[in-house]
């Protein structure tokens, strides 16, 4: 398997500050090789089932989705359901990175399947902490066998 | 005695000649008599005071007496004996004497023998039947006196000078006198004092009126006087018996004390009655099924507007309804009268000046058998409670709609408090983050290329917005803390505060090994929240006795009224001027230096407490220690 050119992370994230404090959390922890960013729920699909931008991507191992709630045009409730409904991307991890656990959506992703939530702290270095146990976590647990 | 036949009749026979006495005694032996003679007028009266004859045979002339003599003495002796008076033939002048003198009749000497006996036979059967009248009257008077003396009612008669002749038992029982007591006394003193004067003028007004009996209550009631003083009310009538020129008045009492008592109370219970039904408007009406004529109460009158004098009748009645309540009304009637079906309706009714009224009717069937004959009921004034039902449904009402609507309006709001929450914590988080993140970014790769300085500001800069992030966090926190539902079980406050113990102590350090737990009552409260009022205030404690060389803190409980819990500690403390701050959201009496903290900890055990229905207070002075008590209801868990 080639590492290099195989996506194993999505990180679905509108907030560019956001996404670059997971990035760089993750590429902390050595985890940011293969991740790719997308900025909305759309773009998540796209590239996921392959369609619009994306049409044409070669086949890959994603591995983990790191899902933020609050997205423009299809919103992360939206999209989690749309992945736990396709065969094709059912069995992959999500975690759901959220600024907060208040509101029903934490309640309402766990019902649809979520595998975990993280919530973003403010402190820098928990929160890299954090986002690297959740995508090392599940990254190893969902390992394809060889 | 005479009638009895054994004994014949015993006739003397007085003469002074002995054939004469001879004669006659033979002849009334023969007719069957007993003769007894006498010679004399002496002797005569003797036999006739010892022997007591039936008849006297008595000649006029006697040597010792004149016959009219003896006549005269025997009739004083016994004005009943029969005397037969003989004298001598042609002497018509002593026959007619005789006569007048009281003789029975009289014989003529030379005397026809069948004559004489039938004289004296007629004699002693008039002596006879006279006397059978006499015992007759006798038992009679006895009988009647017997019945007067032992009636019931007091039976008093007095002279014409009003002094009492008769006293019988009932007087006796009435009056509580002996008859002998009073017998001869003046009737006023069976009167109270009062009305003596009034009662003799009566008396003499009823002596001089051509009736002969009057009733007494008349003009009002009249009352008696007992021996022992005591009056009592009578009533009786009063007669009065002439007899030649006495006049006899009687008087005829009944003690009428019980049946007034009992009249009283029973007017004061129908008074009663009528007092309550006209306060509850309400009242009785019956009608006969037959005629369809009725009788109501005072009350059912007044209700109609009517006068309770005037008559009324089902018809009558069921004229007071109109449209839907005349249809029931009717159809409750037909079917009370012909299958017995009682009725209980609340109709509308026009009263007989024009008013609306509601009231409530409730008819029973009354049966003689199997057939109904009357209908009787209540009928209830209800149209204030009417009233009030209505206003009380419109009130109900507006206040369900009023209640809609608040409601409507809290859950708009509390959207709208959610989403405020949604907000704050998601959109102000991010910049927080990104000012957090960066300058560590900035730290870690350009950290070398800053000085000392240039770090110590970087610092500021994160730990502001790490202070900030935790204020939001506790805001957030506070304000859920009342949306949440309490969910109220009965909590092991002893285990509770163990469990947050052991969760403190990594941060307590050394003040948890010191922490003294008193006993603590049971709660009744949301487990979730109790708890997080005990890391606050646990929490608080080692903060502010953390920096004493020996913290002492201490958890204690007891219950009175309801279950008191306080936490103790010997540190900062603080000043009771500002006790006024100690509870409020992100107030905070220390410096973020000295004890750092956002100020949401004690406002958040108030709120908790107080959404418990409980307390909170506390005690403290400067830098000698705090207590913090709460108090929650008992509840079902202390019962």
């Amino acid at each position: 398997m080639d590492e290099l050119q195989q996506v194993e992370i999505l990180l679905v994230e509108d907030n560019q500050t956001d996404a670059e404090l997971t990035l760089r959390a993750l590429k902390k922890h050595n985890l940011a090789n293969n991740v790719v960013w997308v900025k909305d729920g759309a773009e998540a699909l796209d590239f996921m089932f392959r369609t619009g931008a994306y049409a044409g991507r070669p086949d890959d191992n994603l591995r983990l989705i790191l899902l933020d709630l609050k997205l423009p045009k299809v919103d992360g409730i939206e999209l989690l359901k749309r992945i736990k409904a396709d065969e094709r991307t059912r069995v992959i991890p999500v975690v759901m990175v959220t600024s907060s656990a208040e509101g029903h959506d934490v309640i309402e992703s766990y019902k649809l399947g979520v595998n975990s939530y993280v919530v973003k702290p403010v402190d820098f270095d928990q929160f890299s902490e954090t986002v690297a146990k959740a995508g090392f976590y599940w990254m190893l647990m969902n390992k394809t066998p060889d | 005695m005479d009638s009895t036949p054994s004994a014949p009749a015993k006739v003397l026979v007085v003469d002074d000649l002995e054939e004469a006495r001879w004669v006659l005694s033979n002849l009334i032996q023969l007719a069957g008599f007993a003769p007894v003679a006498a010679a004399s007028g002496a002797e005569a009266l003797a036999r006739i005071r010892h022997e007591a004859p039936d008849v006297v045979l008595l000649d006029v002339r006697l040597p010792d007496m004149d016959g009219f003599e003896v006549l005269a003495r025997a009739k004083a002796h016994d004005k009943a004996l029969p005397v037969i008076m003989v004298t001598a033939y042609g002497e018509t002048r002593d026959a007619v004497r005789a006569i007048r003198a009281g003789a029975y009749d009289y014989v003529s000497k030379p005397f026809n023998n069948e004559d004489v006996v039938l004289t004296v036979r007629r004699a002693l059967e008039e002596q006879a039947a006279r006397r059978k009248a006499e015992q007759e009257l006798k038992e009679a008077q006895e009988r009647f006196r017997n019945i007067l003396m032992l009636a019931a009612d007091a039976i008093i008669s007095v002279d014409e000078d009003q002094r009492i002749v008769i006293f019988n038992k009932g007087a006796e029982q009435i009056f509580g006198y002996r008859a002998e007591e009073v017998i001869g006394k003046p009737l006023e003193l069976l009167l109270p004092a009062r009305y003596a004067e009034a009662h003799r003028r009566n008396i003499e007004a009823f002596s001089r009126a051509p009736e002969t009996v009057r009733e007494m209550n008349k003009h009002g009631e009249i009352y008696g006087r007992r021996k022992d003083g005591t009056e009592f009310c009578a009533e009786g009538g009063i007669s009065k018996l002439i007899q030649g020129s006495t006049t006899t008045f009687t008087v005829i009492l009944r003690d009428i004390t019980g049946r007034r008592r009992a009249e009283k109370a029973l007017r004061e219970k129908d008074e009663l009655l009528t007092m309550v039904g006209a306060m509850a408007h309400v009242g009785g009406w019956e009608f006969d099924v037959r005629t369809g004529k009725g009788t109501w109460t005072e009350e059912v009158a007044r209700i109609h507007d009517m006068d309770p004098k005037e008559e009324t009748g089902v018809e009558k009645g069921l004229a007071f309804y109109q449209g839907k309540s005349r249809e029931k009304i009717n159809t409750a009637v037909r079917e009370v009268m012909e299958q017995g079906k009682p009725y209980d309706l609340e109709l509308e009714m026009v009263t007989a000046k024009g008013n609306r009224k509601w009231v409530r009717t409730v008819g029973q069937p009354v049966r003689e058998g199997a057939a109904v004959v009357k209908v009787t009921g209540s009928f209830q004034d209800i149209t204030d409670r009417k009233r009030a039902e209505d206003e009380i449904r419109a009130l109900n009402a507006t206040l369900e709609r009023r209640v809609a609507e608040r409601t409507a309006e809290l859950e708009a709001a509390n959207k709208e408090l959610e989403s405020f929450s949604y907000s704050v914590s998601h959109d102000l988080r991010a910049p927080l983050r990104a000012l957090d993140g960066y300058s560590r970014m900035l730290e870690e790769d350009y950290g070398d290329k800053l000085d000392e300085e240039g770090r110590r500001l970087l610092g500021v800069v994160r730990d502001s917005s790490q202070n900030m992030g935790a204020l939001i966090d506790d805001l957030l926190a506070f304000s859920r803390l009342g949306r949440k539902a309490i969910t109220a079980i009965e909590v092991d406050m002893n285990a509770l505060v163990r469990e947050v113990l052991n969760e403190l102590r990594p941060v307590a350090g050394e003040s948890a090994q010191r922490c003294v737990i008193e006993p603590l009552p049971a709660a009744w409260c949301d487990r979730a929240l109790l708890r997080q009022v005990w890391v606050n205030l646990l929490s608080n404690a080692f903060k502010f006795a953390g920096k004493r060389e020996q913290p002492v803190i201490k958890v204690a409980g007891h219950h009175a009224g309801e279950n008191v819990y306080s936490v103790s500690d010997n540190g900062a403390g603080f000043d009771m001027q500002y006790y006024d701050k100690l509870f409020g959201v992100f107030q905070r009496l220390h410096s973020n230096d000295e004890f750092p903290g956002t100020g949401a900890g004690l406002a958040i055990v108030r709120r908790v407490v107080t959404r418990h229905g409980g307390r909170v207070w506390a005690e403290g002075k400067v830098n000698e220690g705090a207590t913090f008590y709460f108090a929650l209801p008992k509840g079902a868990a202390n019962g």
